[in-house]
């Protein structure tokens, strides 16, 4: 099922890794890899840099969520949020529609297909002006990315795909710390810190 | 008699015999610069009155060490936290959070332990030597003093979490070993997880996305010290960070402290005895 109203699809067609954003996007993640390697001098492990065939069959995953996330932000947005909670899920919309620019930039796959499972399992739940049943939602949905992408870390083979899903990872964790904040839930240290997630699962993209 | 002219004429004045000198100086300096056979010490020149520099030592850095080294600084976090529960003044919320912080580090320390052993290497359970000595030690000094003891210790809480965070973040991809992979990723998601509460819970929704992420600047508080956010790139960021503590001096500045991720002069190499 296609989603009505926002389309994830940026680029009307399949792009290859040579188009700008793939570039701007590539540059990003070289940069991230000149930091990590500035910063632990080491030998050169026998890694590979940039993703293999089965990181990129993982990444495409991954970044099919990140679009599906990103358009769950945005029919929040479009359902009334205000405040505190409109600027929240302004910022973390774009966070992931970022994630899964980089994801498409590393692999030179097209960032045109969402988990539409995925979408399809919390859409309800984002489609509201409440913030604090928005926050509930995307906290779950921020913890369960975490876990996944924590759950599938010693899959990827390259060192590109690893850094640049560490360095996601633990923003899902500041990102589900702030709505759990939102949420009224903060003093409650258990979920904050050790909050209940689930693995999510891959699911056949649909093309919209 | 003319003592101008007397002067000018003389063949070698004092100002020319030392206009001379230096001259020749410079144009030996210039030469032995540009000769083939440099001899004596190469190292850079420097001005006045400085510690010696120390090479960091030639130890090789395996998964164990760098399990060690994230030890290191999971110590240091509890050492800086047992410090502010003794010198007190916390309520009731923050004592239980920090409470909760400690305990969250032992047991992110625990396993690091249990992951060095099982490399083969020994558990390091002190604080990181370094960091205390250059950047603990010296910045609990500036807050003694400090006009905000408060806000300084809640900035330098959230500075370790972040240090700690960006640490766990590298060695992540570093280390090779997928049990220590995975634990070291999900101790930087703590971090960043703990980095963040404190922030919100001190702050509110004042502090949950910095300007910055959205490329504006980072606004200070009243007293020109820059807020914390719980967000504060769309990435986690393995970059230097900077502290800014103590009382301001005359001209409203403030010490400033570099926190970085370890390197080669921070690590716990294997061959490195407990100091605690």
């Amino acid at each position: 099922m296609t989603p009505k109203g926002h389309s994830p699809v940026d680029l009307e067609s399949a792009q290859t890794a040579t188009s700008r954003r793939s570039l701007v996007g590539a540059l990003g993640v070289a940069g991230l890899a000149s930091a990590v390697a500035l910063a632990v001098a080491r030998p050169v492990s026998a890694a590979p840099n940039s993703p293999t065939a089965e990181d990129s069959t993982i990444l495409e995953q991954a970044l099919q969520i990140e679009l599906a996330a990103l358009l769950l932000y945005r029919s929040a947005l479009e359902a009334g949020l205000a405040d505190d909670a409109a600027l929240v899920a302004q910022v973390f919309g774009v966070n992931h529609q970022t994630y899964a620019n980089q994801f498409a930039a590393i692999t030179g796959i097209s960032a045109n297909t969402y988990n539409e499972a995925f979408y399809a399992e919390y859409k309800d739940r984002f489609a509201t002006s409440d913030p604090t049943e928005f926050a509930l939602a995307a906290w779950e949905l921020e913890n369960n990315s975490a876990a996944t992408y924590t759950e599938l870390f010693t899959s990827l083979k390259a060192v590109q795909s690893q850094t640049v899903v560490a360095s996601i990872v633990v923003i899902n964790g500041r990102m589900a710390t702030v709505l759990a904040d939102l949420a009224g839930a903060s003093s409650d240290f258990d979920l904050l810190f050790d909050p209940p997630a689930e693995i999510i699962a891959p699911s056949e993209p649909q093309s919209s | 008699m003319n003592m101008f002219a007397s002067k000018s004429d003389s063949q070698v004045t004092r100002r020319q015999a030392l206009k001379i000198g230096g001259l020749t100086v410079t144009l030996a300096a210039l030469v032995a610069a540009c000769g083939e056979d440099i001899q004596g010490d190469t190292s850079p020149g420097r001005v006045g009155y400085l510690p010696p520099i120390t090479d960091p030592p030639e130890y090789e850095v395996d998964d164990a060490a760098l399990l060690r080294t994230a030890s290191s600084l999971e110590y240091t976090a509890i050492a800086v936290y047992e410090q502010a529960l003794e010198i007190g003044g916390l309520d009731d919320s923050g004592q239980a959070l920090v409470e909760t912080l400690i305990a969250n580090h032992q047991a992110v320390a625990d396993e690091m332990g249990a992951l060095t052993e099982a490399e083969g290497g020994v558990a390091w359970e002190c604080s990181n030597p370094w960091l205390v000595d250059r950047l603990i030690t010296p910045v609990l000094e500036a807050i003694k003093t400090s006009d905000d003891p408060t806000r300084d210790v809640l900035n330098l809480a959230v500075a370790l979490e972040n240090l700690a965070a960006s640490t766990h973040q590298v060695l992540a991809v570093e280390l090779s070993a997928p049990e220590a992979k995975t634990a070291t990723l999900e101790a930087a998601t703590l971090s960043s997880r703990q980095s963040a509460a404190i922030v919100v819970l001190t702050r509110g929704a004042d502090g949950y996305i910095s300007p910055e992420v959205v490329g504006d600047g980072v606004p200070t508080d009243p007293s020109g010290v820059p807020y914390t956010y719980a967000i504060t790139s769309r990435f986690g960021s393995v970059g230097q960070a900077e502290l800014i503590v103590g009382k301001a001096d005359e001209n409203g500045a403030r010490e400033t402290f570099t926190l970085q991720t370890p390197a080669a002069n921070s690590f716990i190499y294997n061959e490195l005895e407990p100091s605690c």
